[in-house]
Protein backbone atom coordinates (compact mmCIF):
# COMPACT_ATOMS: atom_id res chain seq x y z
CA UNK A 1 0.00 0.00 0.00
CA UNK A 2 2.84 2.41 1.37
CA UNK A 3 4.55 1.49 -2.52
CA UNK A 4 1.70 1.80 -4.49
CA UNK A 5 1.34 5.44 -2.71
CA UNK A 6 4.82 6.52 -2.75
CA UNK A 7 4.71 5.21 -6.90
CA UNK A 8 1.67 7.72 -7.45
CA UNK A 9 3.04 10.72 -5.41
CA UNK A 10 6.65 9.97 -7.74
CA UNK A 11 3.93 9.90 -10.73
CA UNK A 12 1.82 12.63 -9.84
CA UNK A 13 5.19 14.75 -8.98
CA UNK A 14 6.02 14.23 -12.82
CA UNK A 15 2.47 15.61 -13.65
CA UNK A 16 2.96 18.93 -11.64
CA UNK A 17 6.29 19.10 -12.92
CA UNK A 18 5.26 18.84 -16.60
CA UNK A 19 2.62 21.30 -15.96
CA UNK A 20 4.63 23.98 -14.61
CA UNK A 21 7.37 23.69 -17.36
CA UNK A 22 4.61 24.33 -19.82
CA UNK A 23 3.68 27.30 -17.91
CA UNK A 24 -0.13 25.85 -17.45
CA UNK A 25 -0.48 27.93 -14.34
CA UNK A 26 1.45 31.08 -15.16
CA UNK A 27 -0.38 31.49 -18.52
CA UNK A 28 -3.97 31.01 -17.06
CA UNK A 29 -3.26 33.13 -13.87
CA UNK A 30 -2.40 35.97 -16.61
CA UNK A 31 -4.95 35.44 -18.56
CA UNK A 32 -7.57 35.40 -15.37
CA UNK A 33 -5.44 38.18 -14.26
CA UNK A 34 -5.98 40.25 -17.93
CA UNK A 35 -9.82 39.27 -17.48
CA UNK A 36 -10.22 40.54 -14.56
CA UNK A 37 -8.75 43.97 -15.13
CA UNK A 38 -10.87 44.42 -18.28
CA UNK A 39 -14.32 43.54 -16.60
CA UNK A 40 -13.28 46.50 -14.19
CA UNK A 41 -14.24 48.65 -17.30
CA UNK A 42 -17.52 47.49 -17.59
CA UNK A 43 -18.57 47.92 -13.87
CA UNK A 44 -19.77 51.49 -14.61
CA UNK A 45 -22.51 49.65 -16.02
CA UNK A 46 -23.72 48.18 -12.47
CA UNK A 47 -25.00 51.13 -10.43
CA UNK A 48 -26.69 49.35 -7.60
CA UNK A 49 -25.80 45.71 -6.82
CA UNK A 50 -21.65 46.09 -7.23
CA UNK A 51 -20.53 43.53 -4.97
CA UNK A 52 -23.04 40.95 -6.32
CA UNK A 53 -21.95 41.43 -9.98
CA UNK A 54 -18.16 41.70 -8.87
CA UNK A 55 -18.04 38.38 -7.26
CA UNK A 56 -20.35 36.82 -9.77
CA UNK A 57 -17.54 37.82 -12.56
CA UNK A 58 -14.62 36.74 -10.40
CA UNK A 59 -15.73 33.18 -10.06
CA UNK A 60 -16.79 33.23 -13.64
CA UNK A 61 -13.81 34.04 -14.82
CA UNK A 62 -11.85 31.69 -12.40
CA UNK A 63 -14.96 28.98 -13.81
CA UNK A 64 -13.21 30.05 -17.37
CA UNK A 65 -9.92 29.28 -16.62
CA UNK A 66 -10.13 26.29 -14.75
CA UNK A 67 -12.31 24.90 -17.60
CA UNK A 68 -9.28 25.92 -20.37
CA UNK A 69 -6.98 23.91 -17.94
CA UNK A 70 -9.23 20.94 -18.04
CA UNK A 71 -9.92 21.21 -21.75
CA UNK A 72 -6.14 22.27 -22.88
CA UNK A 73 -4.09 20.97 -20.52
CA UNK A 74 -5.66 17.71 -19.03
CA UNK A 75 -6.98 16.45 -21.80
CA UNK A 76 -3.67 17.47 -23.84
CA UNK A 77 -1.46 15.58 -20.62
CA UNK A 78 -4.09 12.45 -20.63
CA UNK A 79 -3.95 12.00 -24.58
CA UNK A 80 -0.35 12.85 -24.90
CA UNK A 81 0.66 10.28 -22.08
CA UNK A 82 -0.80 8.01 -24.85
CA UNK A 83 0.00 9.69 -28.74
CA UNK A 84 3.08 9.69 -27.74
CA UNK A 85 3.42 6.48 -26.24
CA UNK A 86 5.06 7.81 -22.95
CA UNK A 87 2.44 5.34 -20.96
CA UNK A 88 4.92 2.60 -22.50
CA UNK A 89 7.65 4.09 -20.93
CA UNK A 90 5.82 4.65 -17.68
CA UNK A 91 3.99 1.28 -17.60
CA UNK A 92 7.54 -0.27 -18.37
CA UNK A 93 8.23 0.23 -14.87
CA UNK A 94 6.85 -1.70 -12.21
CA UNK A 95 3.69 0.22 -11.71
CA UNK A 96 0.08 -0.81 -12.26
CA UNK A 97 -2.02 0.73 -15.27
CA UNK A 98 -4.57 1.76 -12.10
CA UNK A 99 -1.68 3.21 -10.46
CA UNK A 100 -0.97 4.86 -13.61
CA UNK A 101 -4.67 6.58 -14.11
CA UNK A 102 -4.45 7.92 -10.21
CA UNK A 103 -1.24 9.47 -10.36
CA UNK A 104 -2.37 11.30 -13.24
CA UNK A 105 -5.53 12.55 -12.21
CA UNK A 106 -3.70 13.14 -8.77
CA UNK A 107 -1.01 15.48 -10.85
CA UNK A 108 -3.57 17.29 -12.43
CA UNK A 109 -6.05 17.71 -9.32
CA UNK A 110 -3.13 18.94 -7.67
CA UNK A 111 -2.44 21.60 -10.45
CA UNK A 112 -5.54 22.43 -10.78
CA UNK A 113 -5.97 22.83 -6.72
CA UNK A 114 -2.86 25.24 -6.97
CA UNK A 115 -4.59 27.25 -9.89
CA UNK A 116 -7.56 27.95 -7.65
CA UNK A 117 -5.81 28.38 -4.85
CA UNK A 118 -4.02 31.59 -6.79
CA UNK A 119 -6.96 32.60 -8.41
CA UNK A 120 -8.81 32.13 -4.94
CA UNK A 121 -6.04 34.64 -3.19
CA UNK A 122 -6.19 37.29 -6.14
CA UNK A 123 -10.06 36.90 -6.08
CA UNK A 124 -10.28 38.20 -2.47
CA UNK A 125 -7.75 40.81 -3.13
CA UNK A 126 -9.89 41.95 -5.35
CA UNK A 127 -13.31 41.99 -4.02
CA UNK A 128 -11.66 43.64 -0.87
CA UNK A 129 -9.97 46.31 -3.13
CA UNK A 130 -13.37 46.67 -5.11
CA UNK A 131 -15.65 46.13 -1.60
CA UNK A 132 -12.98 49.46 -0.17
CA UNK A 133 -13.25 51.47 -3.21
CA UNK A 134 -17.49 51.64 -3.10
CA UNK A 135 -20.02 52.87 -0.56
CA UNK A 136 -20.59 50.24 1.82
CA UNK A 137 -24.32 50.71 0.85
CA UNK A 138 -23.58 49.04 -2.53
CA UNK A 139 -21.42 46.04 -1.54
CA UNK A 140 -22.94 45.32 2.01
CA UNK A 141 -21.53 41.82 2.39
CA UNK A 142 -18.12 39.35 2.06
CA UNK A 143 -17.71 36.72 3.46
CA UNK A 144 -14.53 34.69 3.62
CA UNK A 145 -16.36 30.71 5.24
CA UNK A 146 -18.87 31.58 2.30
CA UNK A 147 -16.17 32.58 0.03
CA UNK A 148 -14.23 29.00 0.95
CA UNK A 149 -17.74 27.49 0.15
CA UNK A 150 -17.85 28.81 -3.32
CA UNK A 151 -14.35 27.92 -4.14
CA UNK A 152 -14.32 24.67 -2.58
CA UNK A 153 -17.99 23.66 -4.91
CA UNK A 154 -15.79 25.15 -7.80
CA UNK A 155 -13.10 22.82 -7.28
CA UNK A 156 -15.04 20.20 -6.50
CA UNK A 157 -16.99 20.90 -10.28
CA UNK A 158 -13.20 20.73 -12.07
CA UNK A 159 -12.64 17.24 -10.20
CA UNK A 160 -15.86 15.94 -11.41
CA UNK A 161 -14.96 17.06 -15.07
CA UNK A 162 -11.67 15.93 -14.56
CA UNK A 163 -12.32 12.33 -13.47
CA UNK A 164 -14.78 12.21 -17.06
CA UNK A 165 -11.62 12.96 -18.73
CA UNK A 166 -9.85 10.18 -17.07
CA UNK A 167 -12.51 7.96 -18.14
CA UNK A 168 -12.39 9.53 -21.69
CA UNK A 169 -9.05 9.15 -22.15
CA UNK A 170 -9.07 5.90 -21.50
CA UNK A 171 -12.24 4.53 -23.58
CA UNK A 172 -11.22 6.74 -26.61
CA UNK A 173 -7.77 7.84 -28.47
CA UNK A 174 -6.51 11.06 -29.18
CA UNK A 175 -6.96 14.09 -27.23
CA UNK A 176 -9.92 16.02 -30.19
CA UNK A 177 -12.53 13.47 -29.29
CA UNK A 178 -11.83 13.87 -25.81
CA UNK A 179 -11.80 17.12 -25.97
CA UNK A 180 -15.21 17.33 -28.06
CA UNK A 181 -16.66 14.79 -25.84
CA UNK A 182 -16.06 16.28 -22.81
CA UNK A 183 -17.39 19.52 -23.96
CA UNK A 184 -20.56 17.42 -24.87
CA UNK A 185 -20.99 15.81 -21.30
CA UNK A 186 -20.52 19.74 -19.50
CA UNK A 187 -23.65 20.53 -22.22
CA UNK A 188 -25.78 18.18 -20.86
CA UNK A 189 -25.39 18.30 -17.65
CA UNK A 190 -25.90 22.06 -17.56
CA UNK A 191 -29.23 21.47 -19.89
CA UNK A 192 -30.67 18.70 -18.29
CA UNK A 193 -31.55 20.49 -15.12
CA UNK A 194 -33.43 23.06 -17.44
CA UNK A 195 -35.18 20.09 -19.14
CA UNK A 196 -36.16 18.20 -15.97
CA UNK A 197 -37.39 21.84 -14.60
CA UNK A 198 -39.68 22.32 -18.35
CA UNK A 199 -40.90 18.52 -18.26
CA UNK A 200 -41.50 19.17 -14.60
CA UNK A 201 -43.91 22.07 -14.89
CA UNK A 202 -45.81 20.34 -18.07
CA UNK A 203 -45.95 16.53 -16.22
CA UNK A 204 -49.38 17.52 -14.60
CA UNK A 205 -51.06 18.48 -17.38
CA UNK A 206 -49.49 16.10 -19.85
CA UNK A 207 -48.58 13.02 -17.57
CA UNK A 208 -44.90 12.75 -18.68
CA UNK A 209 -44.30 10.94 -15.42
CA UNK A 210 -42.25 8.74 -17.60
CA UNK A 211 -40.41 10.86 -19.02
CA UNK A 212 -39.80 12.58 -15.73
CA UNK A 213 -38.38 9.45 -14.26
CA UNK A 214 -36.14 8.58 -17.51
CA UNK A 215 -34.44 12.40 -16.74
CA UNK A 216 -33.99 11.63 -13.13
CA UNK A 217 -32.03 8.54 -14.01
CA UNK A 218 -30.05 10.31 -16.65
CA UNK A 219 -29.17 12.78 -13.51
CA UNK A 220 -27.05 10.36 -11.84
CA UNK A 221 -25.11 9.73 -15.25
CA UNK A 222 -24.92 13.10 -16.07
CA UNK A 223 -25.05 15.49 -12.47
CA UNK A 224 -26.55 18.61 -11.95
CA UNK A 225 -23.62 20.77 -11.04
CA UNK A 226 -25.19 23.75 -10.17
CA UNK A 227 -25.87 22.11 -6.96
CA UNK A 228 -22.29 22.87 -6.43
CA UNK A 229 -22.56 26.47 -7.34
CA UNK A 230 -22.44 28.82 -3.73
CA UNK A 231 -20.65 31.64 -5.41
CA UNK A 232 -23.95 34.26 -4.49
CA UNK A 233 -23.37 33.20 -0.91
CA UNK A 234 -19.71 35.07 -0.75
CA UNK A 235 -21.01 38.20 -1.45
CA UNK A 236 -24.72 38.82 -0.56
CA UNK A 237 -27.22 38.42 1.78
CA UNK A 238 -28.97 35.79 0.17
CA UNK A 239 -30.55 32.71 2.36
CA UNK A 240 -27.71 30.48 3.65
CA UNK A 241 -28.38 26.78 2.82
CA UNK A 242 -28.87 24.08 5.20
CA UNK A 243 -26.46 21.39 6.01
CA UNK A 244 -27.84 18.90 4.02
CA UNK A 245 -27.95 21.70 0.80
CA UNK A 246 -23.92 21.39 1.40
CA UNK A 247 -23.48 18.04 2.55
CA UNK A 248 -25.04 16.22 -0.01
CA UNK A 249 -23.35 17.60 -3.25
CA UNK A 250 -20.24 17.55 -2.13
CA UNK A 251 -20.77 13.56 -0.92
CA UNK A 252 -22.74 12.93 -4.53
CA UNK A 253 -19.51 14.74 -6.22
CA UNK A 254 -17.29 12.95 -4.17
CA UNK A 255 -18.52 9.07 -4.95
CA UNK A 256 -19.17 10.12 -8.59
CA UNK A 257 -15.53 11.23 -8.85
CA UNK A 258 -14.44 7.72 -7.44
CA UNK A 259 -16.44 5.79 -9.71
CA UNK A 260 -15.39 7.48 -12.80
CA UNK A 261 -11.71 6.65 -11.92
CA UNK A 262 -12.07 2.90 -10.62
CA UNK A 263 -14.56 3.02 -14.28
CA UNK A 264 -11.19 4.59 -15.92
CA UNK A 265 -8.77 1.91 -14.00
CA UNK A 266 -11.29 -0.76 -15.28
CA UNK A 267 -10.70 0.42 -19.21
CA UNK A 268 -7.06 1.18 -18.95
CA UNK A 269 -6.51 -2.46 -17.88
CA UNK A 270 -8.80 -3.87 -20.30
CA UNK A 271 -7.32 -1.79 -22.76
CA UNK A 272 -5.17 -2.68 -25.57
CA UNK A 273 -2.26 0.23 -25.54
CA UNK A 274 -0.87 -1.24 -29.14
CA UNK B 1 17.38 39.96 -53.40
CA UNK B 2 16.92 41.63 -49.46
CA UNK B 3 16.53 45.14 -50.82
CA UNK B 4 13.60 43.63 -53.19
CA UNK B 5 12.22 41.66 -49.98
CA UNK B 6 12.52 44.88 -47.90
CA UNK B 7 10.46 46.98 -50.42
CA UNK B 8 7.95 44.45 -51.31
CA UNK B 9 7.10 44.46 -47.37
CA UNK B 10 7.22 48.16 -47.22
CA UNK B 11 4.87 47.99 -50.40
CA UNK B 12 2.54 46.01 -48.61
CA UNK B 13 2.25 47.58 -45.59
CA UNK B 14 1.55 51.15 -47.27
CA UNK B 15 -1.16 49.16 -49.33
CA UNK B 16 -2.80 47.88 -46.22
CA UNK B 17 -2.81 51.26 -44.39
CA UNK B 18 -4.19 52.83 -47.47
CA UNK B 19 -7.27 50.25 -48.23
CA UNK B 20 -7.65 50.02 -43.95
CA UNK B 21 -7.90 54.26 -44.40
CA UNK B 22 -10.75 53.91 -47.60
CA UNK B 23 -12.21 51.32 -45.35
CA UNK B 24 -12.70 53.83 -42.29
CA UNK B 25 -13.82 56.74 -44.69
CA UNK B 26 -16.43 54.30 -46.36
CA UNK B 27 -17.98 52.78 -42.75
CA UNK B 28 -21.28 53.76 -41.93
CA UNK B 29 -21.76 53.10 -38.28
CA UNK B 30 -25.13 51.95 -37.45
CA UNK B 31 -27.15 52.80 -34.62
CA UNK B 32 -27.44 50.71 -31.13
CA UNK B 33 -29.93 48.04 -31.54
CA UNK B 34 -31.08 45.94 -28.95
CA UNK B 35 -32.68 42.53 -30.18
CA UNK B 36 -34.48 40.26 -28.28
CA UNK B 37 -32.64 38.02 -26.07
CA UNK B 38 -32.40 34.08 -27.14
CA UNK B 39 -34.61 32.16 -24.71
CA UNK B 40 -34.04 31.70 -21.01
CA UNK B 41 -33.52 28.19 -21.20
CA UNK B 42 -30.87 28.21 -23.81
CA UNK B 43 -29.26 30.70 -21.95
CA UNK B 44 -29.10 28.26 -19.03
CA UNK B 45 -27.58 25.64 -20.59
CA UNK B 46 -25.19 27.53 -22.68
CA UNK B 47 -23.66 29.49 -19.73
CA UNK B 48 -23.44 26.83 -16.58
CA UNK B 49 -21.70 27.73 -13.95
CA UNK B 50 -21.59 31.07 -15.30
CA UNK B 51 -25.16 32.14 -15.57
CA UNK B 52 -25.50 35.08 -13.12
CA UNK B 53 -22.12 36.47 -15.59
CA UNK B 54 -24.47 35.77 -18.25
CA UNK B 55 -27.44 37.99 -16.95
CA UNK B 56 -25.05 40.74 -16.33
CA UNK B 57 -23.57 41.02 -19.20
CA UNK B 58 -27.24 41.28 -20.92
CA UNK B 59 -27.85 43.74 -18.56
CA UNK B 60 -24.88 45.55 -19.45
CA UNK B 61 -26.02 45.28 -23.42
CA UNK B 62 -29.34 46.49 -22.45
CA UNK B 63 -27.73 49.26 -20.20
CA UNK B 64 -25.62 50.54 -22.74
CA UNK B 65 -28.19 50.75 -25.59
CA UNK B 66 -30.56 52.49 -22.87
CA UNK B 67 -27.50 55.28 -22.35
CA UNK B 68 -27.45 55.33 -26.21
CA UNK B 69 -31.35 55.57 -27.34
CA UNK B 70 -31.90 58.74 -29.33
CA UNK B 71 -35.22 60.45 -27.97
CA UNK B 72 -36.74 61.07 -31.17
CA UNK B 73 -36.62 57.44 -31.49
CA UNK B 74 -40.06 56.10 -31.12
CA UNK B 75 -40.98 54.11 -28.03
CA UNK B 76 -42.79 51.14 -29.90
CA UNK B 77 -39.74 50.29 -31.98
CA UNK B 78 -37.69 48.81 -29.35
CA UNK B 79 -40.86 48.45 -26.24
CA UNK B 80 -40.79 45.00 -26.61
CA UNK B 81 -37.12 44.02 -27.20
CA UNK B 82 -36.30 46.21 -23.81
CA UNK B 83 -39.48 43.88 -22.17
CA UNK B 84 -38.14 40.69 -23.31
CA UNK B 85 -34.24 41.78 -22.38
CA UNK B 86 -35.56 42.74 -18.70
CA UNK B 87 -37.71 39.55 -18.69
CA UNK B 88 -34.73 37.49 -19.87
CA UNK B 89 -32.23 39.18 -17.33
CA UNK B 90 -34.57 38.70 -14.18
CA UNK B 91 -35.75 35.14 -14.53
CA UNK B 92 -32.24 34.11 -15.57
CA UNK B 93 -30.81 35.39 -11.99
CA UNK B 94 -33.77 37.11 -10.28
CA UNK B 95 -31.62 38.20 -7.19
CA UNK B 96 -29.93 40.41 -9.06
CA UNK B 97 -31.68 43.95 -8.26
CA UNK B 98 -30.35 46.41 -10.73
CA UNK B 99 -32.14 45.20 -13.96
CA UNK B 100 -35.76 45.57 -11.92
CA UNK B 101 -34.48 49.36 -11.01
CA UNK B 102 -33.79 49.85 -14.93
CA UNK B 103 -37.04 48.30 -15.84
CA UNK B 104 -38.97 50.33 -13.72
CA UNK B 105 -37.32 53.83 -14.89
CA UNK B 106 -37.86 53.21 -18.71
CA UNK B 107 -40.75 50.54 -19.13
CA UNK B 108 -43.86 52.06 -17.45
CA UNK B 109 -43.95 55.22 -19.26
CA UNK B 110 -43.78 53.32 -22.85
CA UNK B 111 -46.87 51.65 -23.17
CA UNK B 112 -49.84 50.24 -21.29
CA UNK B 113 -48.57 46.88 -22.32
CA UNK B 114 -44.89 47.50 -20.64
CA UNK B 115 -46.68 48.69 -17.56
CA UNK B 116 -48.19 45.35 -17.59
CA UNK B 117 -45.05 43.82 -18.74
CA UNK B 118 -43.10 45.72 -15.75
CA UNK B 119 -45.18 44.27 -13.08
CA UNK B 120 -44.55 40.75 -14.17
CA UNK B 121 -40.97 41.28 -13.84
CA UNK B 122 -41.32 43.34 -10.75
CA UNK B 123 -43.10 40.24 -9.35
CA UNK B 124 -39.96 37.97 -10.29
CA UNK B 125 -38.46 40.06 -8.24
CA UNK B 126 -41.12 40.13 -5.45
CA UNK B 127 -40.52 36.56 -4.96
CA UNK B 128 -36.77 36.68 -4.90
CA UNK B 129 -36.84 39.41 -2.32
CA UNK B 130 -40.51 39.24 -0.43
CA UNK B 131 -39.75 41.65 2.64
CA UNK B 132 -38.57 44.04 0.51
CA UNK B 133 -40.43 47.44 -0.35
CA UNK B 134 -39.15 48.70 -3.31
CA UNK B 135 -40.42 46.36 -5.38
CA UNK B 136 -44.16 46.29 -4.10
CA UNK B 137 -43.98 49.55 -4.02
CA UNK B 138 -43.31 50.44 -7.71
CA UNK B 139 -45.74 47.66 -8.48
CA UNK B 140 -48.88 49.35 -6.85
CA UNK B 141 -47.55 52.80 -8.47
CA UNK B 142 -47.69 51.61 -11.98
CA UNK B 143 -51.27 50.29 -11.23
CA UNK B 144 -52.16 53.50 -10.21
CA UNK B 145 -50.40 55.99 -12.76
CA UNK B 146 -49.98 53.90 -15.80
CA UNK B 147 -52.35 50.90 -15.73
CA UNK B 148 -55.93 52.88 -14.10
CA UNK B 149 -56.18 50.05 -11.80
CA UNK B 150 -56.72 51.90 -8.43
CA UNK B 151 -58.25 48.35 -6.58
CA UNK B 152 -55.23 46.28 -7.85
CA UNK B 153 -53.03 49.50 -6.35
CA UNK B 154 -54.68 49.16 -3.21
CA UNK B 155 -54.03 45.11 -3.18
CA UNK B 156 -50.99 45.79 -3.79
CA UNK B 157 -50.44 47.83 -0.96
CA UNK B 158 -52.57 45.78 1.18
CA UNK B 159 -50.09 43.23 0.53
CA UNK B 160 -47.41 45.55 1.58
CA UNK B 161 -48.62 46.84 4.62
CA UNK B 162 -48.79 43.37 5.58
CA UNK B 163 -45.14 42.63 6.13
CA UNK B 164 -43.57 43.30 8.97
CA UNK B 165 -42.23 46.43 9.85
CA UNK B 166 -43.95 48.15 6.60
CA UNK B 167 -44.63 51.54 7.28
CA UNK B 168 -48.31 52.40 7.92
CA UNK B 169 -47.75 54.29 4.94
CA UNK B 170 -48.62 51.78 2.57
CA UNK B 171 -51.75 50.71 4.82
CA UNK B 172 -52.99 54.30 4.23
CA UNK B 173 -52.17 54.00 0.49
CA UNK B 174 -54.44 51.06 0.21
CA UNK B 175 -56.93 52.47 2.51
CA UNK B 176 -57.30 55.78 -0.47
CA UNK B 177 -57.34 53.71 -3.31
CA UNK B 178 -59.49 51.02 -2.58
CA UNK B 179 -61.77 54.34 -2.09
CA UNK B 180 -60.78 55.48 -5.36
CA UNK B 181 -61.40 52.54 -6.91
CA UNK B 182 -64.87 52.01 -5.87
CA UNK B 183 -64.27 50.10 -2.45
CA UNK B 184 -65.09 52.42 0.10
CA UNK B 185 -65.83 50.08 2.57
CA UNK B 186 -62.58 48.17 2.44
CA UNK B 187 -60.78 51.63 2.85
CA UNK B 188 -62.86 52.87 5.67
CA UNK B 189 -61.93 49.00 7.56
CA UNK B 190 -58.10 49.68 6.47
CA UNK B 191 -58.44 53.24 8.12
CA UNK B 192 -59.91 51.95 10.83
CA UNK B 193 -57.25 49.30 11.58
CA UNK B 194 -54.69 51.82 11.10
CA UNK B 195 -55.58 54.16 13.52
CA UNK B 196 -56.04 51.17 16.03
CA UNK B 197 -52.09 50.61 15.97
CA UNK B 198 -51.39 54.24 15.83
CA UNK B 199 -50.03 55.84 18.42
CA UNK B 200 -48.95 59.72 17.26
CA UNK B 201 -51.75 62.36 18.10
CA UNK B 202 -50.97 64.15 15.09
CA UNK B 203 -51.43 61.22 12.90
CA UNK B 204 -54.71 59.19 14.84
CA UNK B 205 -56.41 62.84 14.33
CA UNK B 206 -55.89 63.05 11.02
CA UNK B 207 -57.07 59.27 10.32
CA UNK B 208 -59.86 60.52 12.23
CA UNK B 209 -60.85 63.14 9.85
CA UNK B 210 -60.89 60.95 6.90
CA UNK B 211 -63.13 58.01 9.15
CA UNK B 212 -65.54 59.96 9.73
CA UNK B 213 -65.52 61.02 5.55
CA UNK B 214 -65.70 58.05 4.70
CA UNK B 215 -68.42 56.75 7.04
CA UNK B 216 -69.88 59.23 5.17
CA UNK B 217 -69.66 58.13 1.72
CA UNK B 218 -70.74 54.66 2.65
CA UNK B 219 -73.96 55.97 4.06
CA UNK B 220 -74.17 57.06 0.28
CA UNK B 221 -72.81 53.71 -0.88
CA UNK B 222 -75.83 52.00 1.17
CA UNK B 223 -78.01 54.57 -0.15
CA UNK B 224 -77.16 53.78 -3.78
CA UNK B 225 -77.31 49.90 -2.67
CA UNK B 226 -80.73 50.39 -1.50
CA UNK B 227 -82.15 52.52 -4.67
CA UNK B 228 -80.50 49.98 -6.99
CA UNK B 229 -82.95 46.95 -4.98
CA UNK B 230 -85.69 49.09 -5.05
CA UNK B 231 -85.33 50.14 -8.79
CA UNK B 232 -83.73 47.00 -10.39
CA UNK B 233 -80.81 50.25 -11.96
CA UNK B 234 -78.42 52.39 -10.57
CA UNK B 235 -79.74 56.47 -10.44
CA UNK B 236 -78.19 58.52 -13.03
CA UNK B 237 -77.71 61.33 -10.58
CA UNK B 238 -77.29 61.09 -6.54
CA UNK B 239 -79.97 63.70 -6.45
CA UNK B 240 -81.97 61.11 -7.08
CA UNK B 241 -81.47 59.18 -3.75
CA UNK B 242 -82.63 62.36 -1.78
CA UNK B 243 -84.67 62.05 0.66
CA UNK B 244 -86.14 58.57 0.42
CA UNK B 245 -82.65 57.01 0.44
CA UNK B 246 -80.74 59.42 2.38
CA UNK B 247 -82.01 62.56 3.64
CA UNK B 248 -79.11 64.76 1.88
CA UNK B 249 -75.75 64.13 0.22
CA UNK B 250 -73.36 65.25 2.27
CA UNK B 251 -71.12 67.69 1.13
CA UNK B 252 -67.65 66.48 1.05
CA UNK B 253 -64.38 68.19 -0.37
CA UNK B 254 -60.93 69.26 0.82
CA UNK B 255 -59.57 65.78 1.30
CA UNK B 256 -61.11 63.61 -0.57
CA UNK B 257 -64.17 64.65 -3.49
CA UNK B 258 -67.22 62.06 -3.86
CA UNK B 259 -67.64 60.99 -7.53
CA UNK B 260 -70.26 59.40 -8.98
CA UNK B 261 -69.58 57.39 -12.60
CA UNK B 262 -72.74 55.69 -12.72
CA UNK B 263 -72.60 52.68 -11.55
CA UNK B 264 -69.47 53.11 -9.37
CA UNK B 265 -69.50 55.91 -6.23
CA UNK B 266 -65.80 56.71 -5.61
CA UNK B 267 -64.23 58.55 -3.05
CA UNK B 268 -60.76 60.60 -4.88
CA UNK B 269 -58.14 62.72 -3.46
CA UNK B 270 -59.04 66.91 -5.07
CA UNK B 271 -55.56 66.77 -6.97
CA UNK B 272 -55.50 62.74 -8.03
CA UNK B 273 -52.04 60.92 -8.82
CA UNK B 274 -53.32 60.53 -12.11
Amino acid sequence: MTKTLRQIAALAQLIILDGLRRHALLGLFLFALACETGGLLFFDFIPRDIGRASNDFLFSISWITGFLFLLFHAVHVAAWNDERRTIHTLLARPISRATYVISVFAGLAVLLLMLNCILGATGWLVLSLIRKSVQAVYFQNLSLPYFFLAWLGLYCIELVLLSVIMLFSGSVRGSFPVLLLTISYYLICSGLPVVRQTVTQHADQQGSHSLLLLLKTLSSVFPDITQLDFKTLAASSDLAPSLSQIALPFSVSSIYVAICLWLACSIYQRRDLQ
Amino acid sequence: MKSLRASFIILLMLLYGYVFILQEKHAQFKDITLENPIPVSLYRVASGYGRQLAAEMLFIKTAVFLGEVKQKAPNTSYASALENNFDAITSLYPRFIDPYYFSQAYLPSLSRDAAEKNNNILDTGITAFPKDFAFRLFKAINFILYLNEPLESARSFAETAAIADAPPLFGHLAAVFSAQGGDIVAGLISLKALLASEKDKGVRSRYQKEIAIFEQAVQVNDALIAYQKKNNAPPDDLNQLVPEFIPAIPEIKDTFILVYNKPLLRLVRPTPLK
